[in-house]
């Protein structure tokens, strides 16, 4: 009964949602603010996701409709289980390698994207997928490395462990944070990266067949990546929030900063093109990540705790 | 058309929702152009309908108010009814524009069919609800108000 | 495997409908076609059906960005066919609105080129600086787009002293924000990286599609029909015409922002040499019958209008030809060989406006049955040629 009070309220399922949808909205909020903007209302994420709920469901003729309904419950999925491991780690309860499992359930979302795209059986939807496809394929390999510097740091595989450590406070926690926070980017489908779902190419891209609830869940998960992306790269590198005492405080502003500088970035930026945006990741993504690593394991062996 | 009539009956929540967050589709059926940068015009600085969670979509799968403009072209007609049969009912259609309205001083031209509040009602046969927004162009605080209107119509509809 | 891409009818790309098929492999473009008419609206023929002073508030609809332009050339059109001399302070109010007019589209599309690149901060801040254009729009004309201020003749209303102040404080305040866009679209690297080199159109290929406007000048070909025909009070004032070698999509949008100072220039020269006058001349309301050219340089190139007369209120024939006719064919050249998410912008970057462009209609037999290709045209023009002849001759032997 707890794990099941766990999973759906806290730090589940209403917990994760309501944090992902403020977050939503203060993306939102910045980004108008920044476009010389008023903004949305708070609950505007909120409205967005009750009038989809409402919607009719469409399916295309062509799609495939077992893969293209169940595509969106699989990133779901994923996004709660993922929150409740990194909030779980935070409050201190944390099992053997389930850093490990964090990196993949993070992926479930962007794989539920590939595979709602292509079963929807749209032309433009599956050449987003392909788009989303590649771009896994260009950030992850910089993302895990940059993963193993922190690992590196804290020395333990603890997700607990390692959000008691700095990573960042090191040359090499810098580095690596650095590429850690355009992966999260990508994976958030913010500009410089939004090639996946390109509005003004590919309309919505993986998503331009979905309607009503389905989209809903698209959009719930996003707004939950929303709030686990960050607190990842907070548990990470900047030490997790600590909860004793007003830790707590100054973990919040921690995790703001980090969406902060997420949206500076996805609003001072146009849009890459694909060859770009691989060729980024694969020649500086994973040269940062790299000497970040060797870094590390030369400060590793040698004692010095600033490389 | 039996179903769509049956469709039309949104319940009080539906409605609620889209007059909290309608999701503008944009189209346009033989224009100047000129309705159509005012409605973008609406979402930058000056006007920001953000403020009122409307945000313009790519998809007519994610629409919920339909924006025509135009004085509906022969060639666009059945790519009109097309998207109109695309989006995820409830949805409300606004007609943007003298052209929209009346076919406004496009009136005899021989490739018009018609005003859009025409189309729907005589040849998609749907009660499907329209508002009219006069203006060439219509000034931005006027679309605002078409939206508005709209939207009070849709929820005065609920049964 | 090539597949096929539509881009359209109803796209986020573009305001108006427009349909390309983009052939693509993987994500390179081998082939584009266009499919146009879903804007045609039958404006020539209705014109033949409207007097002289319904005409050009007619064509201003043609075209809700350029509505300057397609009324202006009208006007200039027939006042060439009736030989009306235009008073000179009409002329440089012209001239005015026209500049207005091109500040706000350049603007405009300065600000859309940017939301086609996902940056919509760009977008954003170039149609706020936009905007008190707008309003001095309204101010001068009474409305924001389409003005209904230009006649056979000369202009409808008149720009009194008093509001001089306040359009060289709106340019005065515009100035400064234009270098900061001009800088911050300029100096951007990611920016830079989309733009430079990217659908390139040499010397040779825009002279051979003949483009025109800024398109042609970021090519490095030197034409502006304000200095090449002057009209309007474009002669009278100091300015100079951009021109950029490079070709490529950074040239067109570095074309175009420093365009808008030149237009200022124009503006700020026009409200100093402009002297009290009448504002409209005398115009029949009957035009004699012959035929008048009106050539204006719109934002997006030269505006041409074709006018015949037959002697009554109403013009014969009237045929328009828009700037984007001539710069869409470029794409061809442009966009072949290209990833899709360039071509986005390259399609954006001649800033087409397909409004404008459509002029054509499908024609088909008496029965409606059988489409008429060029060849079937080309006979049937051949068959009234040679009756045309026939009967003329006939009418000699009599």
């Amino acid at each position: 009964m707890r794990y099941v009070l766990e999973l759906v309220i806290y730090p589940g399922f209403i917990f994760a949602t309501a944090v992902g949808l403020l977050t939503s909205w203060f993306e939102r909020k910045v980004s108008a603010l920044v476009q010389w903007r008023k903004g949305p209302p708070v609950l505007q994420p909120l409205y967005d996701l009750v009038k989809l709920a409402g919607k009719e469901t469409l399916v295309s003729e062509r799609a495939n409709s077992a893969g293209f309904l169940l595509a969106p419950f699989l990133g779901f999925a994923g996004a709660i289980v993922a929150s409740l491991i990194l909030w779980n780690a935070n409050l201190g309860r944390s099992f053997l390698g389930d850093s490990i499992v964090l990196l993949y359930l993070l992926v479930l979302p962007a794989l539920a994207v590939i595979l709602g795209g292509l079963a929807s059986g749209n032309p433009i939807a599956i050449l987003g997928a392909t788009r989303e496809l590649k771009l896994v394929l260009a950030y992850e390999v910089p993302l895990v490395l940059a993963v193993i510097v922190a690992i590196l740091k804290a020395d333990s595989l603890l997700l607990h462990r390692l959000g008691n450590t700095i990573t960042i406070g090191s040359l090499s926690g810098v580095l690596a944070f650095f590429v850690a926070l355009l992966a999260v980017q990508v994976k958030l489908g913010f500009a410089p990266f939004d090639i996946a779902e390109a509005e003004t190419e590919l309309i919505a891209g993986p998503y331009i067949e979905y309607s009503g609830p389905p989209l809903a869940v698209f959009k719930l998960t996003h707004a939950m990546l929303l709030f686990i992306l960050p607190l990842f790269l907070v548990t990470l590198f900047l030490g997790g929030i600590d909860f004793r005492g007003l830790g707590w405080l100054w973990g919040i502003l921690k995790y703001l900063g980090v969406v902060l500088a997420i949206v500076l970035i996805k609003n001072t930026n146009p849009r890459l093109r694909i060859d770009q945006a691989i060729r980024f990741f694969w020649r500086y993504g994973l040269g940062l990540a790299l000497l970040a690593l060797v870094l590390a394991i030369i400060g590793d062996q040698v004692g010095l705790r600033w490389l | 058309m039996a179903s769509a009539g049956s469709k039309t009956r949104t319940s009080p929540w539906q409605a609620w929702g889209i007059s909290r967050s309608p999701w503008v589709y944009h189209l346009a059926t033989g224009t100047c152009n000129n309705c159509d940068i005012e409605l973008l015009d609406c979402l930058t600085p000056r006007y920001d309908l953000e403020r009122f969670g409307i945000k313009l979509v790519g998809s007519p799968r994610h629409a919920d108010v339909l924006m025509v403009t135009g004085m509906m072209n022969r060639k666009c007609l059945p790519r009109f009814i097309a998207v109109c049969r695309q989006v995820p009912k409830p949805y409300i259609i606004v007609a943007l524009g003298a052209c929209g309205a009346n076919k406004g001083i496009f009136h005899d031209s021989y490739n018009t069919v018609g005003p859009v509040e025409r189309v729907v009602r005589e040849i998609m046969k749907e009660d499907t609800i329209v508002v009219n927004v006069p203006g060439c162009p219509p000034k931005p605080e006027a679309i605002i108000l078409g939206v508005v209107k709209g939207l009070k119509l849709l929820q005065e509809r609920r049964r | 495997m090539p597949s096929k891409i539509p881009i359209g009818p109803y796209h986020p790309l573009q305001e108006e409908p427009e349909h390309f098929i983009l052939t693509i492999e993987g994500e390179q473009v081998v082939d584009v076609d266009v499919s146009i008419g879903y804007n045609h609206r039958g404006i020539e023929k209705l014109a033949e059906s409207k007097t002289y002073d319904q005409v050009p508030f007619l064509v201003e609809r043609i075209c809700g960005i350029c509505s300057m332009s397609h009324p202006l050339a009208f006007s200039l059109a027939v006042e060439n066919c009736a030989g009306i001399e235009v008073p000179p302070r009409a002329n440089y109010i012209r001239t005015i609105l026209d500049e207005i007019r091109r500040l706000h589209s350049h603007l405009l599309w300065a600000g859309l080129a940017g939301h086609f690149l996902g940056y919509n901060t760009v977008w954003m801040w170039a149609w706020k600086y936009r905007e008190p254009l707008l309003e001095l729009s309204e101010l001068l004309t009474g409305n924001r787009n389409h003005y209904g201020m230009i006649k056979v003749g000369g202009v409808r209303r008149d720009i009194p002293p008093e509001h001089y102040p306040l359009i060289r404080k709106a340019l005065d305040e515009l100035k400064p924000k234009l270098e900061m866009l001009y800088g911050a679209v300029l100096d951007d690297p990611v920016l830079r990286a989309r733009l430079e080199g990217v659908g390139h159109l040499s010397r040779e290929d825009a002279i051979r599609y003949g483009v025109l406007g800024p398109t042609a000048r970021a090519s490095g070909v030197d034409i502006d029909i304000r200095r090449d025909y002057p009209y309007g009070a474009s002669d009278k004032v100091e300015w100079r015409v951009i021109t950029s070698e490079r070709g490529d999509l950074l040239a067109r949008v570095e074309v175009r922002l420093l365009e808008c100072f030149e237009s200022i220039k124009l503006i700020e020269g026009c409200l100093e040499q402009m002297e009290p006058g009448p504002i409209s001349a005398d115009v029949p309301r009957k035009i004699p019958p012959g035929e008048g050219i009106g050539q204006v340089e719109a934002p997006r190139g030269e505006c041409f209008h074709y006018v015949v007369a037959n002697g009554t209120d109403k013009p014969e024939r009237l045929k328009i030809r828009a700037p984007t006719y001539m710069n869409l064919p470029s794409f061809r050249a442009t966009c072949l060989g290209e990833t899709l998410s360039d071509v986005a912008i390259i399609l954006a970057g001649i800033d087409p406006c397909y409004c404008c462009t459509e002029r054509l209609v499908r024609i088909k037999d008496g029965r409606g049955e059988r489409r008429l290709s060029f060849e079937d045209l080309l006979k049937l023009s051949w068959e009234k040629t040679a009756r045309l002849r026939k009967e003329a001759k006939d009418g000699c032997v009599e």
